[in-house]
């Protein structure tokens, strides 16, 4: 019985993990990650990590939250953006980058960054090193399965997954903590304490604002998995985050939010399921 | 430097079926970095629960000086939620219990401490704009 299903769904989950990807979508999406990350690791405020044993609290003062430090970020960006040693430099780089996250009480969206880049790294994303210039898709190479862009894609769905269950409260779902925080904390924008939320000439009560948004993230963290619906669900998710600059300061978790998305955009996986096949026009071993 | 030209030329390599050069290997990795996707994500999470808070009071007299109480029993210890213990503090700032402990021509000063996001949080409260 566990063998026949295992056999059933073998080559389903060897499907969904081990197609080959599309090295021309991973191309721009090396570009796009070489974009992203100096703007993501930017920081005009540096808060000091408080965990770090006293001789590191030096090296983070002196080295690490220096902005020599953020142009070596960028300068090793450079190779990453082009495809030259690209998993090479990308090691060198999650490396440097990881101390500005994981001993950094700052903004989450780094850490959502950095998953991301540490599966983007595994796929071989210099097959293609400029997307633009290869017009014959029937002559591209296979970048490695696709595995790393699920990872991707499930770190999009963990970040909503994750805050829509948390939502999911009866204290959260009756507006009580969206209020509270609407004046303990200065992140909010609008107070809600009235138990009322005011976005411009509309007035919205909060119960029914902690529902709509834990509802908006379960759609998001499940939408984007059914290609029909993944383009409403990014439009979804743009609205989504573009209102919430109204009502609260998330520092850039917008936009990485957002940047993932691209996982699911960007034609990585190849539409035929024969792609990749021995004798097929895209070889992964070509 | 031998190990680095290693790396570099396995890095160079062209691109294989599995990204290890190993399935097996492709599927610990794979469950690896989710694994460390899944513990991490509690530190993504933003504004979900309410946030225990304590109430501190303090007398301040006529001419200024400024006296820690001991807070009134009915407040004491940790409340679930800091909007919940703003409403207790000013339906107690009301009553007679609160009148006695105000020093003659002085005021009392509320506040509430509570912790977020590892950083510690005092908010003055003013018990003349009930919520």
């Amino acid at each position: 019985m566990r063998a026949e299903l295992f056999s059933r769904w073998q080559p389903k989950m060897n499907a969904f993990l081990f197609q080959p990807v599309d090295a021309r979508a991973v191309a721009w999406l090396r570009i796009a990650f070489a974009l992203a990350l100096p703007f993501f690791f930017w920081s005009d405020y540096f808060i000091r990590p408080d965990p770090v044993p006293k001789p590191l609290v030096w090296v983070y003062e002196h080295v690490i939250q220096t902005f020599c430090y953020w142009l070596a970020v960028v300068a090793l960006c450079v190779p990453l953006a082009f495809g030259w040693r690209s998993r090479l430099f990308g090691c060198l780089l999650f490396l440097m980058l990881v101390p500005l996250d994981f001993w950094c009480p700052g903004p989450v969206s780094r850490q959502v960054l950095l998953f991301s880049f540490l599966a983007f790294l595994c796929l071989r994303s210099d097959t293609v090193r400029v997307p633009w210039r290869i017009v014959d898709r029937s002559r591209l190479h296979s970048a490695g399965p696709v595995w790393p862009v699920r990872l991707i894609q499930l770190q999009l769905t963990l970040l909503y997954g994750g805050n829509a269950v948390a939502k999911s409260s009866a204290s959260y779902l009756r507006g009580d903590v969206l209020m509270e925080y609407s004046i303990s904390l200065t992140s909010f924008k609008l107070d809600m304490s009235g138990g009322v939320l005011e976005l411009g000439p509309i007035a919205i009560p909060v119960a029914l604002a902690a529902v709509g948004s834990a509802l908006i993230e379960y759609f998001l963290a499940t939408a984007f998995w059914f290609g029909r619906w993944k383009w409403i669900a990014a439009i979804v998710g743009i609205v989504f985050h573009w209102l919430l600059t109204f009502i609260l300061t998330i520092f850039k978790l917008n936009f990485a939010s957002i940047f993932l998305y691209l996982a699911f955009l960007l034609p990585l996986i190849p539409d035929d399921p024969a792609v990749g096949r021995p004798g097929s026009k895209i070889d992964p071993m070509n | 430097m031998f190990c680095f030209q290693q790396t570099a030329d396995f890095m160079a390599s062209p691109p294989p079926s599995t990204a290890t050069g190993s399935k097996s290997l492709d599927w610990v990795l794979f469950l690896g970095i989710l694994a460390s996707m899944v513990l991490a994500t509690p530190r993504i999470l933003v504004y979900c629960s309410t946030t225990p808070a304590k109430i501190y009071v303090i007398a301040i007299t006529a001419a200024g000086e400024r006296i820690a109480l001991k807070t009134p029993k009915p407040l004491r210890g940790i409340r679930p939620s800091i909007l919940g213990a703003e409403r207790d503090i000013c339906r107690y700032a009301r009553t007679p219990a609160a009148q006695a402990l105000t020093p003659p021509a002085g005021r009392l000063e509320w506040s509430l401490r509570h912790q977020l996001k590892g950083m510690s949080h005092t908010r003055i409260i003013n018990t003349g704009d009930p919520r």
